[in-house]
Order: C-alpha cells, then sequence, then structure tokens
C-alpha cells in the first residue's frame, strides 16, 4: 500500500515541532514532509529544483499549507498548485495564525479545501490536527492523481 | 305835465317828478326829523296830500311836534285836513298783519280822494321799524310792487329804513327797489342810487320826455299818435300810425292796437288826468302806449311806440335768466354765488346734494357755514383772497357736511361786476368734490414713497431701462455707488453706452435680443469700476409693463465677496480632500501593520503555550506540583496575550470599517445573539426579556457586535446568580430616549463607574471574572460612530443597567 503523505509548509521550526508533536498524539503516522518556504513547497509539488527527480507518481495526500512564507508566500503557492493540472485537485488546507477576512476570501477564492485557524492553545490545537488527520487522511476520498497522463 | 315836476324839500335831492319812490337808512331820530319834516313841509306847501306813518321810535305826537317846531302854520294844514299821521298799526298792520294788496289799494285809494279832493297828488312816508324777520320777504315783494307801479301814480314815496336793523343784505335789498337811497356818510346826507334801476328808469323817463315832445308834432311823429273818445271811435291818426297800420280808421278800437283800452281807461278812470302805461303785442311787435285822458270830454289820447327791440332784450333777458336759472338749478355742477358781503344768494341743488344742506336754509347765511369750525379763519381769508383780485382762481378747502362729515372741495371762483366793470356786485363759484381723489392721491404717494424708498434703500444696484429705446430712465444710489459713476452720467444714456455691461450688450443689436426675452440672468460677469476696480456681479433682467410703458428693470448684485468666498471654500475643499485622501493612506498602511503585527505576534505565544505543555507531558513525572504550576502560568499567560492580541485587532477595525447604514431591527438581532450565548453556555439558567419592534438606523455588524459586547458582559457577571435575567429594551433615563440591557448579576460600585468604558481597565480579577476589558470600551467605541451615547448604572449586588442611545 502506498503511503499516505502529509506535507506541511511552514517556516517557524517551533511551528514545525509543535505540530509534528500534535500529529504524534493524535497518533497520526504518516510520512510528514516539510517545506521550510514557498519555493521549497512548489519544487517538491511540482518536482521541480531540488525536487525534480522525486517520483511524482506519489503526491502528498494533503497540504498543510501557512500563508505567511518566504520566497513565495502560502497564496501564491496555492495558485500555482491549481493553475498546474498535475495539481489541480490536490487537497490543501491553510493553516494559519490569520482570521483577517482577507486572507479568508482569497483562500477560498484561490481554491483551498479548508481553512484552520491556529489556536494558540496546545491542546485546542491537538484537537484541530486530529479532526484535520481524521477527515484528510481516513475519511476523505482523495481525487485520482494520474501523473502518467499526459494532458494536453 | 310841467306839473311832474315836485320839490322834495331834501336839498341834496333837489326835485323829482311824480312817480319817485325812495328810501332813507337811518341811525337816530334826528336823521328822520331832518329828513321828513323839510319834506312834508315842501308837500304841504305845493298842494299835496301827506301822509306820514310813523314807528315807535317816532311817534305820532313827536312827529306832530317836530312839524309844528318847523312851521307854525302847520296846525292849519292839520285842520285843512291836508296831512294825516297815524301809528303803523293803523296802516301797516291794521288788521295785525301785514297785507300786501291791502295796503298797494290803501294808497291808491288815498290818492284817489287826495285827487278828488283837489290835491295836486300824494306824497308819503312810512317807517319800517316795525318789520319783523319773518315780514321782511313779503315786505320786499311789496316795495317792488310799489317801485313797478308807482310811476303810473302822481305819488311821491320816502321809506325809512333803521340801519341798526338792516344787515347788508337787507340793505341790498332795499336800495333795489327804490330809485335811490339816503344814507348819511361821514356827517352828510348823499344819494345812493340802484345803478339798474336808475339805467332803467332813466331810459324810460328820457324815453316817455321824448314822448311828450313828440306829441306836440302828432303829425310828424313817428310815433303812433291816436285820439278815440270813450265810445270808442277814433277822432284823429297820424300819418306814422295809418302807415303803420292802415286799417286803424276802419278798424276802430276793435283793431289789434286799441282792444281793451276803453275798458282800461275806465278802470284808471280816476285818474283825472294824467296818463297810464301799457303794452300791446300786434303781429308780433311789441308797443308800449302812453295813454292820456285829455279834455273835458275825455278823450283818450294815446302815445305808442315800438318797444320790440326793448321787448325781445328784457324777454331775452328772461329767457336767459330761466336759462341761467335752469342751468344752475340742473347743472351736476355744484354751483354757490355770494354777495360782497360774503353772504350765499345762490346754492343750486348740486351744491346741495354736496353739502347736505339746504339752499333755504343757507340763503342770507354767510359763507363761512360751509367750513370746520377749526378752518374758518382760513378758508374765508382764501376765498377773500379770491375778491381782492389777486390771480389765481382755485383753491382747495375742507367743507364740513351737515352730517359732520369732512370732504375736500375744489372752489373754482369768479367776480360779477357791475357795468361800469368796476365793482364787484357778487362771486359766483364751483366747487367740485375731490375727496376721493385726494384719498387716492394720498394712498398712491404713500405707495409711491414706499416703493421708492424700497429703490432708494436697495442693497443691490437697480437699473431701468426704457423697453422701446433702451435708454436708461432711473439708477438707484447703490448702483451710483457701486459703478462710481454720478447719477446724471447715467439717464438718458443707452445702456450699451455705458460699457459695464458690454459682455451682455455691446450694441443696439445686443439690446434688440434683451429686449425679446422675458428674462435674462449673467451669474459672473466681470465689471470694472471708474476707479479702476475689479468685481464681479450677478446681472438679472426683466421686462413689465407699467400702464402704457415697458420697462426692462436690471438687478445687479455684487457678488465679488461671495465670489471669494465660494474661492475660499473650493480651496479648502481641496485641502480636504487631500487630507481625506491622505488619512486613507495612512489608515490603509495602519490595517496592514496591525495585520501583520498581530501575525506576527501569535507565532510566539504559540510556542510559549506549547512547548510548556509538552513539558507538562514529557516531564509529568520530574516535575513538582510548583513546578508544573509555573507551566501552568506560562500558558495562561500566552493565551491571555493572544486575547489582548485578538480584541486590540477588533477594537481598531471597529474604528477603522466604514459603517454600512441601515434600517435595523435590533429585536430580532438581540434574539439572534441571546440564543447564540444560550447555545453556548447550555449549562447556565438564562432568561432573556426582549421588547418586541425595536428597531434603529445604523451599521448592523457593528450593532451586532455591541448587543453581543453588553448580552455577554451580562451573562458573565450574573455567573454567581442561580439564574440569570437579562432584559433588553427601551426606556426614559436622564431625560431622554434609551436602549437598555439590564441583568441581575453582582453589579458594580458607581464609584467606579468612570472606568467602565476605557480599554483594558476591569473592576474584578481575572480570577473574578475573566476578560480582558475591552468589551465594553469597544461597545462605547460602536455606539460613539452612531452618533450616540452609553452610561451605565449599577449597585454592588443589585445588578446592573446600561444605557445607549443611537444619532
Amino acid at each position: 500500500m502506498e503511503e499516505k503523505i502529509i506535507l506541511l509548509v511552514e517556516d517557524n521550526p517551533d511551528d514545525v515541532t509543535l505540530t509534528e508533536r500534535a500529529l504524534k498524539k493524535s497518533h497520526i503516522l504518516n510520512k510528514l514532509v516539510v517545506a521550510k518556504d514557498g519555493a521549497e513547497a512548489l519544487d517538491y509539488i511540482l518536482g521541480t529544483g531540488n525536487y525534480s527527480d522525486r517520483d511524482m507518481n506519489s503526491m502528498p495526500e494533503v497540504v498543510l499549507l501557512d500563508l505567511k512564507l518566504p520566497k513565495i508566500d502560502g497564496l501564491e503557492v496555492l495558485k500555482r498548485i491549481r493553475s498546474d493540472k498535475r495539481t489541480k485537485l490536490l487537497p490543501v488546507v491553510i493553516l494559519t495564525s490569520s482570521k483577517e477576512e482577507n486572507d479568508l476570501i482569497n483562500g477560498y477564492t484561490l481554491g483551498a479545501n479548508s481553512y484552520i485557524r491556529k489556536p494558540v492553545n496546545f491542546n485546542q490545537f491537538v484537537e484541530a490536527i486530529h479532526q484535520l488527520g481524521l477527515y484528510w487522511l481516513v475519511l476523505n476520498e482523495s481525487p485520482p492523481m494520474d501523473t502518467r497522463k499526459t494532458n494536453g | 305835465m310841467q306839473e311832474e315836476i315836485r320839490k322834495s324839500g331834501i336839498d341834496v335831492i333837489g326835485n323829482i317828478p311824480w312817480g319817485t319812490h325812495f328810501c332813507q337808512f337811518y341811525q337816530t331820530k334826528k336823521d328822520l326829523v331832518d329828513t321828513l319834516v323839510p319834506y312834508f313841509q315842501a308837500g304841504l306847501e305845493n298842494n299835496e296830500y301827506c301822509i306820514w306813518v310813523t314807528a315807535d321810535n317816532l311817534t305820532v305826537a313827536e312827529a306832530r311836534k317836530a312839524m309844528t317846531k318847523a312851521n307854525k302854520s302847520f296846525s292849519a294844514y292839520v285842520k285843512k285836513g291836508q296831512i294825516e299821521i297815524l301809528p303803523y298799526t293803523e296802516w301797516y298792520l291794521r288788521d295785525g298783519s301785514f297785507d300786501s294788496e291791502r295796503v298797494l289799494n290803501g294808497w291808491v285809494e288815498k290818492l284817489n280822494q287826495a285827487l278828488k279832493k283837489g290835491y295836486a297828488g300824494l306824497r308819503l312816508t312810512g317807517n319800517t321799524l316795525w318789520l319783523e324777520k319773518k315780514d321782511w320777504r313779503s315786505f320786499t315783494d311789496y316795495e317792488e310792487a310799489v317801485n313797478n307801479v308807482i310811476g303810473n301814480y302822481r305819488m311821491i314815496a320816502l321809506c325809512t329804513y333803521s340801519l341798526d336793523k338792516c344787515g347788508a343784505a337787507e340793505i341790498v335789498d332795499v336800495i333795489r327797489n327804490h330809485e335811490f337811497a339816503l344814507i348819511k356818510q361821514s356827517g352828510k346826507w348823499e344819494i345812493f342810487e340802484s345803478s339798474r334801476y336808475k339805467n332803467t328808469k332813466e331810459a324810460l323817463r328820457a324815453a316817455r320826455d321824448k314822448l311828450a315832445y313828440l306829441a306836440s308834432f302828432p303829425a310828424m311823429n313817428p310815433m303812433q299818435v291816436i285820439e278815440i273818445d270813450m265810445a270808442g271811435k277814433v277822432k284823429y291818426c297820424n300819418d306814422s300810425t295809418i302807415k303803420l297800420f292802415p286799417a286803424m280808421m276802419e278798424k276802430g278800437i276793435q283793431h289789434p292796437y286799441l282792444i281793451g283800452l276803453i275798458e282800461m281807461a275806465r278802470t284808471h278812470s280816476l285818474l283825472k288826468s294824467g296818463y297810464f302805461s301799457r303794452v300791446v303785442e300786434v303781429n308780433g311787435q311789441f308797443y308800449e302806449q302812453l295813454v292820456y285822458i285829455v279834455g273835458d270830454d275825455k278823450d283818450i289820447r294815446i302815445y305808442g311806440h315800438d318797444i320790440s327791440e326793448h321787448k325781445q332784450a328784457e324777454d331775452l333777458l328772461r329767457e336767459t335768466s330761466n336759462y341761467l336759472n335752469n342751468l344752475l338749478d340742473y347743472a351736476n355742477a355744484p354751483i354757490i354765488v355770494w354777495d360782497p358781503h360774503f353772504r350765499i344768494s345762490r346754492f343750486n341743488p348740486a351744491f346741495e346734494r354736496l353739502t347736505g344742506f339746504k339752499s333755504k336754509d343757507v340763503l342770507g347765511l354767510g359763507l363761512d357755514i360751509l367750513f370746520p369750525e377749526n378752518k374758518k379763519v382760513e378758508s374765508m381769508r382764501q376765498i377773500r383772497r379770491t375778491l381782492s383780485g389777486e390771480r389765481w382762481e382755485v383753491v382747495e378747502l375742507p367743507v364740513l357736511r351737515v352730517d359732520g362729515e369732512l370732504r375736500t372741495v375744489l372752489w373754482n371762483s369768479a367776480n360779477v361786476y357791475d357795468t361800469d366793470g368796476k365793482k364787484i356786485v357778487a362771486t359766483i363759484a364751483q366747487g367740485q368734490d375731490i375727496t376721493e381723489r385726494k384719498l387716492a392721491e394720498e394712498a398712491m404717494k404713500t405707495s409711491e414713497t414706499k416703493y421708492r424708498r424700497l429703490f432708494e434703500a436697495a442693497k443691490d444696484g437697480i437699473l431701468l431701462l426704457d423697453a422701446d429705446t433702451g435708454h436708461i430712465i432711473d439708477v438707484n444710489p447703490y448702483l451710483v455707488e457701486m459703478l462710481g459713476l454720478p447719477y446724471r452720467e447715467f439717464i438718458g444714456k443707452p445702456l450699451w453706452e455705458l460699457g459695464y455691461f458690454r459682455d451682455i450688450i455691446a450694441s443696439k443689436a445686443n439690446f434688440l435680443e434683451l429686449q425679446k426675452s422675458k428674462y435674462i440672468r449673467y451669474e459672473d460677469l466681470p465689471l470694472r469700476t471708474v476707479d479702476g476696480r475689479e468685481m464681479k456681479v450677478e446681472f438679472v433682467s426683466n421686462i413689465y409693463q407699467v400702464e402704457n410703458n415697458k420697462i426692462i428693470q436690471c438687478n445687479i448684485r455684487d457678488i465679488t465677496k461671495r465670489k471669494l468666498a465660494e474661492e475660499e471654500v473650493n480651496k479648502l475643499n481641496e485641502i480636504l480632500k487631500h487630507r481625506a485622501a491622505a488619512l486613507e493612506i495612512a489608515n490603509n498602511e495602519l490595517e496592514a501593520f496591525a495585520y501583520s503585527v498581530s501575525h506576527d505576534l501569535r507565532a510566539p505565544l504559540r510556542s510559549m503555550e506549547g512547548f510548556s505543555q509538552a513539558l507538562l507531558e514529557d516531564c509529568f513525572d520530574i516535575l513538582n506540583d510548583e513546578c508544573k504550576d509555573y507551566l501552568k502560568r506560562i500558558q495562561n499567560s500566552a493565551e491571555l496575550m493572544a486575547q489582548l492580541i485578538d480584541d486590540m485587532l477588533r477594537l481598531s477595525q471597529i474604528t477603522r470599517v466604514d459603517m454600512i447604514l441601515n434600517k435595523v431591527n435590533l429585536s430580532e438581532m438581540a434574539h439572534t445573539v441571546a440564543a447564540k450565548l444560550k447555545n453556548n453556555s447550555p449549562d447556565r439558567k438564562i432568561t432573556f426579556e426582549i421588547t418586541a419592534g425595536l428597531t434603529a438606523y445604523g451599521d448592523g455588524k457593528l450593532l451586532s457586535i455591541a448587543l453581543e459586547n453588553l448580552f455577554g458582559n451580562a451573562l458573565k457577571f450574573t455567573g454567581p446568580v442561580p439564574e440569570a435575567h437579562i432584559e433588553f429594551g427601551i426606556t426614559e433615563n436622564r431625560g431622554q430616549k434609551a436602549y437598555f440591557v439590564r441583568d441581575n448579576g453582582v453589579g458594580f460600585d458607581m464609584t467606579y463607574a468612570n472606568k467602565l468604558f476605557k480599554p483594558f481597565q476591569r473592576l474584578h480579577t481575572i480570577a473574578e471574572f475573566p476578560g480582558t476589558g475591552i468589551g465594553l470600551a469597544s461597545v462605547q467605541r460602536i455606539i460613539q460612530r452612531h452618533g450616540g451615547k452609553v452610561w451605565a448604572d449599577g449597585k454592588v449586588g443589585e445588578g446592573a443597567a446600561f444605557y445607549f442611545t443611537l444619532g
């Protein structure tokens, strides 16, 4: 069975640690790939740059995307993901501290599947991750992703 | 005929013929005596029968005494019976009242008796002292009658009048009916002749004298001379007569010329000698006949002459007189005539209507009766000026009607002079009631003054043009001052020549354009005054009709100041716009900053909290309770800070966000908020009492937040209470209508009321009640943005009430 990968796009190392911890506490043992900025995230997803020799057959099950990122920011990453036929349908959950309405609107407009606000309280954060994991990795039917097909 | 001239006995008079009827105006008894004694003396000496009628001021006895004193042989005359002296009561008022006919006949009777007795004629006098005002008219008529017939008789009559009893009008009446009057002037007796009388009588006398002369040449006499006998046979007829009346000899007394003569002669047969006169009309011509009874046979001699012209003149005069009278009576114009003593002698019906006085009531009265008391003197003075001959004819005088109403009358008067053209005999005036006209004039004047004032005092320039020629008719002081041009420079000039208004009307052609359009308006016309000042004016013109003229009125308003003010305002507006734009930019930057800051601040907080928790979990066994407590505090702080950040952000948003104003249903909103709160606290017992139908005008989102805060607070502070009761409604507090949220919670100390709405100010510790202290600050900010006020009332342990108004 192919392993379901979670791609976490997050620049704050503390937040990465805490997210990993939360996943562990939630008994979510999927492989976690971390991209620490927008460019790296896109390289991974689109198989460019440092990840040009990545097996493109295995796409992440879900992308946890922070908005405030260095180099290329979250919404731009989302845009690009959505504009590539290979990753158009890729589930993206925006995970951010921002409650700004604009971010919310833009996020959904650009095609985010979900928008979750990171709580300061860790327990609440764990609960949120737990729910996330349960939903996207277990409950949700992932879209078909045939990267071999060339859609011209 | 030689007997005709008699001695009067009065020096100043001299000789007088039979038929003389004259009067004397006396003042004293001596006056009477001085005249009457020599008068009768002359009469007695000349075989005339004398009758002296006395009055109370010179009695019969006194008269007798005076006569005796003058002539010792008086008593002989009395014995002879040649003179009668009797009082008026036995003559004029014999039957108790004056009867004109009786008296007249009486005289003739006396004369006849005298003549029978062989006297030459009758000489008489009558003292009129006994006359009362009521008898005056009829006595005057009697005198007139005497005057008309006495010429036919051998009589001499002297009427005496007391000056004391006669006013000017009476004197005039008397003089009119006598040949002449005897009046004392400066101590001397003078003769005063009535000119009219004199002329007519003289003319007649002259005619008669001529007749008498001509009678001596019957054949060649151009007059008619005829002799007939009492039987009616024509004995002689001169050539002139035959020429005139060929049928005379034939027809005899049947001839129209002689018809009725015999009968008249017989009636007058009491005249032994002498003559009578009559007028006959033959073939449209009038002849006056002097008829004499002559000779022992009592033949009748007739001397006639054609008086047709004369008669015509008389008739014409009478006709004219009638005509004039009718004219006066029927004229619409009020006409009044007064004598030289200002007594009314004529007052036509039109004047009666004007004044309300009846003619009979004012005749003989002074002219001043027509004027109001306080104006009598002035009015009479003005009237007198007319008579003095000064050259003016028209005067406005106030006239007081008999009913008390005051009218203004225009008097147009003219003097009537006697035939010599020297003396004024009367003044005739025409009156014109101009009361209404005067009132209209006054009203007009007042109105004119009012509008003139408007024109003069207006604080805008006004220019009036003749609509046909474009010439300036009038300009008001304000415009004169505005343009700095003297008044006379405007008047009469065509508007385009002034140059100021070149933009509107550079030429006559433009003017015609102006003429056609009824209304023109230039909002912003540049103008340059005489002294070079630049100004801006508003020019409005319109055209209207005044009687037969079309006028263009131009209103010119100096709007220089206004324009400057407008420019100022525009400038300020520009500045404001820039400021607003700058403000907008600043706000946007602030917003970005706030967002960025809050986002970036949260991350470290998350770390703090997260890793504290990690520690708590992973090192649970090796940490003692105190350490665990420390870690818990770190966590709490992090969470609190997070909350603060959120609240601050929210508060700033409330201030920044644009309000969208609508009609909002507060009651519904309250229900929604209440429901949410109830949902979030399922374990609390809460009752909400929300007044229905409360609406307001405001931003729904913000008002919702306000209510959330207020209800949330209420819920929080009713925590200790078993059953929370939260009310929302509208009431009156602090003198105005206000919405309120009331709870039955722990309340607060009013001493700290002023801290309630300050951001982050709390009246309790976090331990007592959670919260950052931002809720009420938010509420206040929202309410303030709506233009309202918020305040609170509370008592510790007895709940709190929060009131707010919206604009």
